[in-house]
């Protein structure tokens, strides 16, 4: 008898410790979005034109009756750039958190297909050349025109990759290597580009490279917006797989996942995200890589939690990087690829180092 | 009949490996797949859980398992490979196994239900101080406990264990074959399992497959198949069989009779 209740209290202790880790990951998914939109509106609050706090929060709360002078400063010069840095932020994460489950590698992010240097080498067309796939979609706006070439080109990549690795079965070797040569093969052709561009347009390319939000604008944030309220929905819908091929690689077919499947369709979402966050904003680095990382330190490898926490990661990350960009030089605003990385590691540092020491005691 | 196999072939990329085996099993049976290395004992076992491509008929309860889609094939099987979790993954036993039983699904709701089927399997192999660990955190022998525990969460109809006991001290094999044989005996189903070690086949399991490369050399009940003529034909080795209480019998391997490579 003693023994049933003492299994009994044992029996509900495990439920319920399991209910309260829930519990916790959930508090942390809120805390971090919670964080990610607080460090927009911050973001908001800094820039050009003079506005106090106040009057920027007017201008976001209630544009009806605010000065119309910070409503314009606030939606129309500051808002993209700081929507833009939140979309590409998740994006950049999500597609690192997939490609990390997808070829079952830590150190994979979203450029290991070769998406970065693609999307460089379609830029530098557009911009030494005078080129771009906007030729032959004349009804997209001619903002567009370095933009749509370096999405198509890493979407081009992908193609590639699936094509080629699809010969072998997609396996995760394969995939890797193939990605890493294509990476190769437009690298070679970006330092083409840029060794016969004038000095004008290497300047262009350079800044391009460098990643700047400044290139935001409200019709390239709904491009973005539109990938990402798309695929987003649907990887959440498959958390469950997703979790299953991280844990059990490719013997997840025996939970009734369909690996093969689940990579490819993980590799164009990523490809989708990565590559439209990359055509808008330049190469953004680091993002892809730590965020992920970041999210499973926190609340572990249950996607139903990671993926949300890492888009909020990438989400808070980018926009703090924003933010400190236009700190660090005011009037100025620095590239935010360079800034992002400064900002990051300390904090994932910080993050690897906390842990071991847990993990030790 | 609980399982029967006929004329099932499987093959790793375009190669055969596995060739026209049929055999059958009862409800409440352990199987043992005995064999050589190389013999296909992995691959015939890959091939019945669905991993690899494989032609012929599994039926399991009357139904042709071989024909249904993957999802619907694999919620009837409890596979155990050796080294099934990735040691890097940050999940705990207890997210692993509620992983075994939604995996694949769509959708992100636990009923409450699965969460006392995790308790129960847990309290069954008495994993329940593993229930927070990770599979980094754990032994190779903990971690073959919990993969166990991981395939039965599911509540198979046909499991398939391979090596189960391949990184367990003495206490932890005779732990886990004693529950698994007593799974199998009060659920009805039909357990295979993969061994090297021909004393724990005589010990658990009912009937044995022996394997020579690829093919079935004999199906048939432990005790009787096992004798000194057929482990020289099959293993190479000269042994001495003893018969002990119980009606089991031991197997004293005296010297091998050829290399391991001919």
């Amino acid at each position: 008898m003693t023994s049933a209740v003492a299994s009994t209290t044992r029996a509900a202790s495990s439920a319920q410790s399991y209910r309260q880790s829930v519990g916790f990951r959930s508090a942390v998914v809120v805390v971090v979005i919670m964080a990610a939109i607080a460090a927009m509106i911050c973001d908001l609050a800094v820039g050009s034109g003079t506005l106090t706090f106040r009057e920027v929060l007017d201008a976001i709360f209630a544009p009806g009756t605010a000065d119309p002078t910070s409503v314009v400063v606030v939606w129309q010069m500051r808002a993209p750039m700081t929507v833009i840095a939140a979309i590409a932020g998740i994006s950049l994460a999500l597609a690192g958190s997939l490609m990390q489950t997808v070829l079952n590698n830590p150190l994979a992010e979203p450029f290991t297909l070769g998406i970065s240097s693609a999307a460089g080498f379609g830029a530098a067309i557009a911009i030494v050349f005078q080129t771009s796939v906007l030729g032959a979609a004349s009804w997209l706006p001619p903002e567009l025109f370095v933009a749509a070439n370096a999405f198509f080109f890493s979407l081009l990549t992908v193609a590639l990759v699936t094509i080629l690795a699809g010969q072998a079965g997609l396996g995760v070797e394969t995939v890797t290597l193939i990605g890493i040569a294509i990476h190769f093969v437009f690298s070679a052709l970006l330092a083409f580009a840029q060794y016969v561009a004038d000095p004008n347009q290497l300047q262009s390319l350079v800044f391009w490279l460098l990643g700047s939000l400044l290139r935001a604008t409200w019709t390239k944030v709904e491009i973005n917006g539109v990938i990402l309220a798309v695929v987003l929905p649907l990887l959440l819908l498959q958390a469950w797989s997703l979790t299953a091929l991280r844990a059990f690689g490719e013997q997840a077919v025996v939970l009734g996942v369909r690996v093969e499947r689940l990579r490819l369709a993980s590799m164009v979402a990523a490809a989708l995200l990565a590559g439209a966050a990359t055509a808008t904003i330049g190469i953004i680095g680091f993002i892809g890589l730590v965020a992920p990382h970041i999210a499973r330190l926190l609340v572990g490898e249950d996607q139903r939690f990671c993926l949300p926490l890492t888009a909020a990661s990438g989400a808070l990350i980018l926009t703090l990087a924003s933010l400190a960009s236009k700190l660090i030089l005011p009037g100025a605003v620095l590239p935010i690829g360079m800034v992002t990385s400064l900002l990051g590691v300390p904090f994932f540092l910080g993050q690897i180092l906390y842990r071991k020491r847990r993990v030790r005691r | 009949m609980t399982l029967s196999v006929n004329r099932l072939s499987v093959r790793i990329g375009r190669t055969p490996i596995v060739e026209d085996v049929s055999f059958e099993a009862q409800a409440g049976q352990c199987l043992a797949v005995l064999g050589r290395n190389g013999a296909g004992k992995t691959t015939l076992v890959r091939g019945l859980a669905g991993i690899l491509p494989a032609s012929g008929e599994i039926r399991l309860e009357g139904e042709d398992i071989g024909s249904l889609p993957a999802a619907e094939r694999n919620r009837r099987i409890g596979y155990v490979a050796q080294g099934f979790m990735q040691l890097s993954a940050q999940l705990t036993t207890y997210d692993l196994m509620l992983l075994a039983i939604h995996g694949g699904r769509l959708g992100w709701s636990i009923p409450d239900d699965h969460l006392d089927r995790v308790e129960d399997v847990l309290s069954m192999l008495g994993l329940k101080s593993l229930a927070d660990r990770r599979p980094g955190e754990m032994s190779g022998g903990q971690r073959q406990m919990v993969a166990l525990a991981i395939a039965l969460v599911r509540k198979p109809r046909l499991l398939l264990l391979d090596e189960p006991t391949s990184a367990l001290d003495l206490a932890n094999q005779l732990h886990l074959l004693e529950t698994v044989r007593a799974y199998t005996r009060r659920e009805g189903i039909a357990t295979l399992i993969v061994l090297h070690d021909l004393n724990m086949a005589t010990r658990y399991t009912d009937e044995v497959l022996l394997m020579a490369s690829g093919q079935l050399v004999v199906a048939g009940p432990t005790v009787e198949t096992l004798h000194r003529e057929r482990l020289r034909q099959v293993y190479g080795v000269d042994c001495a069989i003893n018969d002990v209480e119980g009606g089991h019998i031991v197997i004293y391997p005296l010297a091998a009779l050829e290399s391991a490579s001919s």
